[in-house]
């Protein structure tokens, strides 16, 4: 989507189609995959501990928001993001026009209203971010604006440079835009420029939308790992279990994988 | 800074972040695996790194 230029009514309304299939039709389907593997485990979990059987079973307290349609986070969290992705997909023409128009000192703009209305405006943190994502409008311009402009050429020097100060800024500021901001361009500058084996890559979203599913898993079966190798065991296994999965399936259901992953099944 | 051409993304470009998106799922699970990555700072990341990607 951000590669087009022409903003034509027809050029909107396909690419917002198209992100039916990408984006709406995977949502919904890992929320329910997500109720489906884990309502069974809640069960046993809560027979075990003896429990009322609904406990810590959303679509005991509603079938909508086991579904996906709920106001704060989806039941399958990582997908807040999916979520995200829908509000800006439908903001894309907005922003665009205000990247036009503004161009860096949109960013700023954005920048400073996510600085301010944390502090200023508490009904922001506590509902209004699931609708009007700040931080997610502003990377999201940030990746407009770097494809407008070029994405900056990676130089290991200043990516050091830029850990440093990332470092420095987490363990002064906490998690703020700039530790953020110099992280992921140190990120960017070690990145491997050869590509990725072809399965291992498109397996991400899979990796992305079902990983709660087996690290939730992971954790109840290596429980009594509390030390961080016990974390870092959970999850190299995790990804293992998923690259497999996501090679029989993409093997033998090719059909229904494309369908649940938004057609990223190869590359 | 340099940069690339604009509104082009190189081949290059295109290799990493296909690069990046996998290596921020492999982060995002490690978070949710309890290595601290910092809360909002991993969700940021992906936002930012799957916003280019996408």
């Amino acid at each position: 989507m951000i590669s087009r230029h022409s903003m034509g009514i027809g050029w909107y309304q396909r690419e917002v189609r198209k992100r039916w299939r990408t984006i709406v039709i995977p949502y919904f389907s890992w929320c329910f995959i997500w109720f489906l593997v884990l309502a069974p485990f809640s069960v046993w979990a809560n027979l075990v501990t003896h429990r009322p059987l609904g406990t810590n079973i959303p679509l005991i307290h509603s079938p909508l928001v086991a579904l996906g349609f709920s106001v704060a986070e989806p039941v399958n969290r990582p997908l807040w993001y999916l979520r995200s992705l829908m509000i800006l997909v439908v903001l894309t023409p907005i922003l665009k026009m205000a990247i036009d128009r503004l161009k860096w000192g949109w960013i700023v703009l954005v920048f400073v209203g996510d600085c301010l209305v944390w502090q200023f405006c508490p009904l922001y943190a506590k509902t209004v971010k699931y609708f009007f994502p700040l931080s997610s409008i502003l990377y999201f311009s940030l990746g407009l604006m770097l494809h407008r402009r070029g994405i900056p050429v990676a130089n290991l020097k200043l990516g050091l440079g830029a850990f440093c100060t990332g470092v420095v800024s987490l363990m002064i500021g906490g998690e703020g835009h700039i530790a953020i901001l110099t992280l992921l361009y140190f990120l960017w500058t070690v990145i491997p420029k050869r590509r990725l084996p072809s399965f291992v890559l498109s397996a991400t979203f899979l990796i992305y939308a079902a990983h709660m599913i087996v690290v939730s898993i992971g954790d109840i079966a290596l429980r009594n790992l509390s030390f961080v190798g016990g974390h870092l065991v959970v999850w190299i296994v995790s990804i293992l279990i998923l690259l497999v999965v996501h090679t029989i399936w993409n093997r033998y259901s090719p059909g229904t994988y494309s369908f649940l992953t938004g057609g990223r099944s190869s590359r | 800074m340099r940069t690339g051409k604009p509104s082009a993304i190189s081949q290059e470009c295109s290799n990493k972040l296909a690069n990046a998106g996998f290596v921020c799922a492999c982060l995002v699970v490690l978070n949710h695996c309890g290595v601290f990555l910092g809360g909002g700072g991993r969700s940021l990341f992906h936002t930012f790194l799957f916003a280019v990607a996408i």
